[in-house]
């Protein structure tokens, strides 16, 4: 019995403390709470952004031959000059455009030589999934303070992230060929200087393709 | 104690005071108390793992999945927090709160540690398989729980968890502090503690003395898995997020931390404030080296380095033991 004691004591705190503070909540069908008007919508917020804000600033990127001119001659000025940094951070967060002929396209990455004529890739273009917080943060449109949390904010980024992978991604598939001609606005994240390393990773986020000279339409 | 067993049980302690002047002097950012904390929350996952790590070595095994463990129980966690869970046939959906969704992340992680146990002691494979076994099962269990993607958007209430401040410090170092004081009693004041160091030093001699070997190693592997599914909640809250790739390589660190903490590959040598201190210097090796802007392929070299300097430095004082 004195052994029992003991056990029946914890047992019974236990269900008290189950009891203020359940593991689970029971619902059925039709107990569904109400949506909360107020609540932030993620989808609807970028619908507005990504096809009203976002394409006015295009013309505010940056030139992507000159950042990266920059960032091999100084990768740290050119983040002082052209990047961003967020927060306590150390890197630097680029909004670039340019104008180039595709390389190489193997369905991860489209290699990208810019200007006119060039045969190396001078960046690439990153496919598949899309991590991070560049396509966010770069343009600078759209600050922390802007939300009442950091969880939207961050389901915001996961929702532009969502948009490059499923509308811009696919316009950059497996039929692309070398020497078409594109036209691109992207976003690239270096952790910090030292972390940059030609050529420049770029998330895009607009692209516009000419097919390559004497290919079939 | 003789002077050679003094030194080895201050290596940590000494190893730590010199990496903090040194970095001291080498950076302006390191030494501040917005640093400090920063450490101290970055530890808390690592220190976790090596909580559980140092149950398992002391009883002369290992675990490798730990870091595998910790994804599958930070994604239980935030896929039942976020969508609960459908009962079809009872018509009903359970909705998982904040410390439902903490404690299904211990019982996965508990879960699966009580397995390895299982797989070690009755069908006796050796620990380094079983638990390799088990760090591709766990992953491959996470890419099927999460498809692939990140869970994200826990909510303010878990993220406090991994983010909020408690008296000035870190949630997760009042959470993991509280954690080694309990698994250092478990460990230095309880039959199970004593146990474990006397299966680590000699299986066979602990066996005849009538200690039930297998009932402890399930022990120390179940709790171990306790141990990931807690860093795993933690790491999770931290990041707002459970992604597939959490904890990969993990195992190693822990393991790291352990050694460099003093413990013995073979068993029966170590003690948790040992891996805690082992955690730190790892902690700070990692904050230092990034302050230091030193290249993240160096930083690998740099740490595989210090792991053996660690180990050989430990048998020079201890006569090559």
């Amino acid at each position: 019995m004195k052994r029992i004691a003991p056990k029946l004591a914890v047992l019974a705190a236990v269900a008290v403390l189950l009891w203020f503070f359940p593991l689970v909540r029971v619902t059925r069908p039709g107990d569904e709470p109400a949506i909360d008007p107020d609540a932030f919508d993620p989808v609807g917020y970028v619908d507005a952004y990504w096809t009203e804000r976002l394409p006015k600033s295009h013309t505010s990127a940056a030139p992507a031959a000159e950042v990266i001119k920059a960032l091999s001659a100084d990768a740290k000025a050119a983040g002082e000059r052209f990047g961003r940094t967020v927060g306590m951070s150390r890197g630097f967060f680029f909004y670039l455009r340019g104008e180039g002929t595709v390389v190489s396209a193997d369905g991860r990455k489209v290699g990208v030589a810019l200007g006119e004529g060039g045969e190396t890739a001078d960046l690439v273009l990153t496919l598949g999934p899309v991590f991070g917080n560049a396509v966010r943060d770069a343009p600078g449109l759209i600050g922390v303070n802007d939300f009442e949390d950091s969880v939207a904010y961050n389901d915001l980024s996961a929702e532009l992230n969502r948009r490059v992978e499923s509308e811009v991604q696919p316009l950059l598939g497996d039929a692309l060929e070398p020497g078409a001609r594109i036209n691109f606005v992207g976003c690239a994240e270096l952790s910090s200087p030292r972390a940059y390393r030609a050529p420049l990773k770029v998330t895009p986020i607009a692209v516009v393709l000419s097919p390559a000279e004497g290919a079939q339409q | 104690m003789n002077l050679r067993s003094r030194i080895a049980s201050l290596q940590s302690i000494v190893a730590l005071v010199v990496l903090v002047v040194a970095l001291g002097l080498m950076t302006d950012s390191f030494l501040t108390p917005e640093n400090g904390l920063n450490v101290l929350r970055q530890i808390s996952v690592n220190l976790c793992l090596s909580i559980g790590m140092t149950l398992v070595i002391l009883s002369g095994g290992i675990d490798l999945s730990v870091g595998s463990m910790l994804a599958l129980a930070g994604a239980v966690s935030a896929g039942l927090l976020k969508h609960g869970v459908d009962l079809p046939g009872m018509g009903v959906h359970l909705e998982f709160t904040v410390l439902g969704a903490i404690v299904a992340g211990l019982v996965v992680g508990s879960l699966l540690g009580a397995f390895n146990g299982l797989t070690i002691t009755r069908f006796g494979l050796p620990p380094f398989v079983a638990t390799l076994g088990m760090l591709s099962i766990a992953r491959g269990l996470t890419m099927l729980w999460t498809g692939g993607h990140p869970i994200t958007g826990l909510g303010d209430t878990f993220g406090q968890l991994g983010s909020g401040h408690l008296l000035g410090l870190p949630t997760p170092t009042w959470i993991v502090a509280a954690l080694v004081a309990l698994f250092t009693l478990i460990t230095l004041r309880t039959r199970f503690g004593r146990h474990l160091y006397a299966i680590g030093g000699n299986e066979r001699a602990a066996e005849l003395s009538g200690v039930n070997v297998a009932w402890v190693k399930m022990g120390a592997y179940t709790l171990c898995g306790a141990m990931a599914g807690a860093a795993g909640v933690l790491i999770t809250a931290r990041l707002d997020s459970a992604t597939p790739n959490a904890g990969v390589a993990y195992e190693l660190d822990s393991i790291a931390a352990v050694v460099i903490g003093g413990a013995s590959l073979s068993g029966g040598r170590g003690s948790v404030l040992g891996a805690a201190l082992g955690c730190l210097i790892i902690g700070i090796l990692n904050n230092g080296l990034v302050l230091l802007e030193v290249s993240p392929f160096w930083q690998q070299v740099i740490k595989g380095g210090v792991i053996l300097l660690a180990v050989a430095i430990d048998r020079a004082a201890r006569g090559g033991k």
